[in-house]
């Protein structure tokens, strides 16, 4: 926040009500994230039903931003820097919202992996692919915190990182499924699992956009780096 | 936020290096400005910031007040208005104005907008007055409200019907640039949203300057605003651009409410 204040306090007073509703709903996205990641690596399923029951603090949280975004819309005509920062905290409650569903999906299906039982399955490349993307989801909200455009851009231009991971782990499970016909359902989950975390990654690369936007008035303005090639994948 | 490249507008009126002093006060500072043609273009800022000196420069009206000195040139066409050779009657036949408070003459509704053709003598004929009063009346959207009684009193109208009868009586004179000086802040919203949407429709015909201390109308009515502080132009462009991305952090602060 800038340190010119508004005449009004009232706007000052709901700014200020918009930015710590959005930052807990960061922390909370981060978590819940974190806890899915783990819960692949430590199969723990009670961590895992604290992940799944978590998810409707977020939806409730970001019910409670869209009213206030509304509000300060209305009461407030925001301006400027004030009508860009009330319109990212809408945009980016959005995508923390979907963080937290594709967490909790990545916890049910694991539920259903560890359900199912089956042994060696591949597992390193989906922990070093969600580690790498809850930094991108966290250095995004640090960068909203502290305004930063540059680091913004560093999280924005980093997902190709994330795209080649998927590409590689996609291969790896279809190799996995294609010796092993018991392993189908748990590689379907694990592909779908490995998609999740690829999509929390454009998703941090769209609050990387909206810190952009927010601090210069633009959207970064050249084509985002992509690699994920699974879509062209037929087999291994 | 782009802008996209679209056909830029003849400029109608140019104001070069304007200061206007009050006595020993200046109360504007080297103002230059080119004003699109067919376009709204609103001046905001603070209370004393000059924008109403500034609005009164295009048609001479700080000529009225003594102590005023007007220098720099304002060039419409290609005459600069300043020059003394131009006759001010004639001046603000061409570029009428409308005030904060409606201020209709205690005469019927017909004489408020015959009066100006007639001291003119823009009408050959009484039914060539007659067209262009109903003429005035219809762009000024007053006409189907008054249609049936032209030989009423204009003070009997609404503030919003003697805020439009303004507008019409300064169209009747046929000019180029309307200037508005805060013409909606004695009005009702809802009669403040019908001279809105005049506005939008006047812009087809006339260059219109608008000063307002309402920033949402300045938003919703101009394409360029320029925003002055203490005599000077801070900034100035498009309306868009000042309203979401100003350039200038007194403008920033302004438009957002900000002190600090």
């Amino acid at each position: 926040m800038d340190t010119q204040k508004h005449i009004s306090s009232a706007f000052d007073q709901d700014l200020t009500i918009l930015n710590d509703a959005l930052q807990k709903l960061g922390d909370l996205a981060c978590r819940q994230f974190e806890g899915a990641i783990e819960g692949i690596a430590t199969q723990n399923e009670a961590n895992l039903d604290r992940v799944i029951k978590g998810d409707a603090a977020l939806d409730a949280l970001e019910a409670e931003i869209n009213e206030k975004v509304m509000e300060v819309i209305t009461l407030r005509s925001p301006r400027a820097e004030d009508l860009r920062y009330v319109l990212v905290a809408l945009k980016v409650a959005g995508i923390l919202e979907r963080i937290g569903d594709y967490a909790r999906n990545i916890a049910n299906r694991t539920k259903v992996i560890i359900t199912a039982g089956n042994e060696n399955i591949p597992g390193v490349n989906i922990g070093r692919m969600g580690q790498v993307t809850q930094d991108m989801v966290r250095d995004a909200l640090t960068s909203y915190r502290s305004r930063d455009a540059e680091m913004a851009l560093a999280v924005w231009s980093r997902d190709i990182e994330v795209d080649h991971m998927h590409t590689a782990f996609y291969k790896e499970v279809l190799a996995s499924m294609s010796r092993n016909p018991n392993m189908v359902g748990t590689g379907a989950h694990l592909l779908f699992i490995a998609k999740n975390i690829e999509r929390i990654g454009d998703y941090a690369t769209g609050i990387a956009e909206q810190v952009h936007f927010l601090v210069k008035g633009v959207v970064p303005d050249e084509d985002r780096p992509k690699a994920d090639k699974t879509s062209k994948v037929v087999n291994t | 936020m782009t802008t996209k490249p679209g056909i830029a507008k003849a400029i109608k009126i140019s104001a070069k290096e304007v200061n206007v002093f009050y006595g020993e006060k200046q109360a504007l500072n080297e103002v230059s400005i080119d004003i699109e043609d067919r376009s709204v273009t609103a001046f905001i800022g603070p209370s004393g910031c000059g924008k109403s000196t500034f609005l009164r420069c295009f048609n001479r009206m700080n000529d009225v007040i003594p102590s005023c000195r007007v220098e720099g040139s304002i060039i419409m066409g290609d005459v600069d208005i300043n020059n003394q050779q131009v006759d001010p009657v004639l001046l603000r036949a061409r570029i009428g104005m409308v005030f904060q408070k409606p201020n209709p003459f205690p005469k019927t509704i017909f004489e408020n907008v015959a009066y100006g053709p007639r001291i003119h003598g823009l009408a050959q004929s009484k039914s060539e007055l007659d067209d262009m009063v109903e003429d005035s009346l219809k762009k000024a959207g007053l006409w189907g409200e008054v249609a049936d009684r032209l030989a009423d009193q204009a003070t009997g109208l609404s503030g919003g019907q003697q805020q439009r009868l303004c507008i019409a009586r300064a169209i009747a004179v046929g000019p180029d640039v309307l200037l508005m000086d805060e013409p909606c802040s004695a009005l009702d919203p809802i009669a403040t949203s019908v001279i809105e949407e005049l506005i939008s429709e006047l812009q087809q015909r006339f260059t219109i300057l608008i000063v307002t201390h309402s920033m949402q109308q300045a938003a919703r009515v101009s394409q360029k605003t320029a925003y002055f502080h203490l005599g000077t132009l801070v900034e100035y462009g498009d309306t868009k651009e000042v309203f979401t991305l100003p350039k200038n952090e007194q403008t920033e602060a302004y438009i957002s409410g900000k002190i600090g």
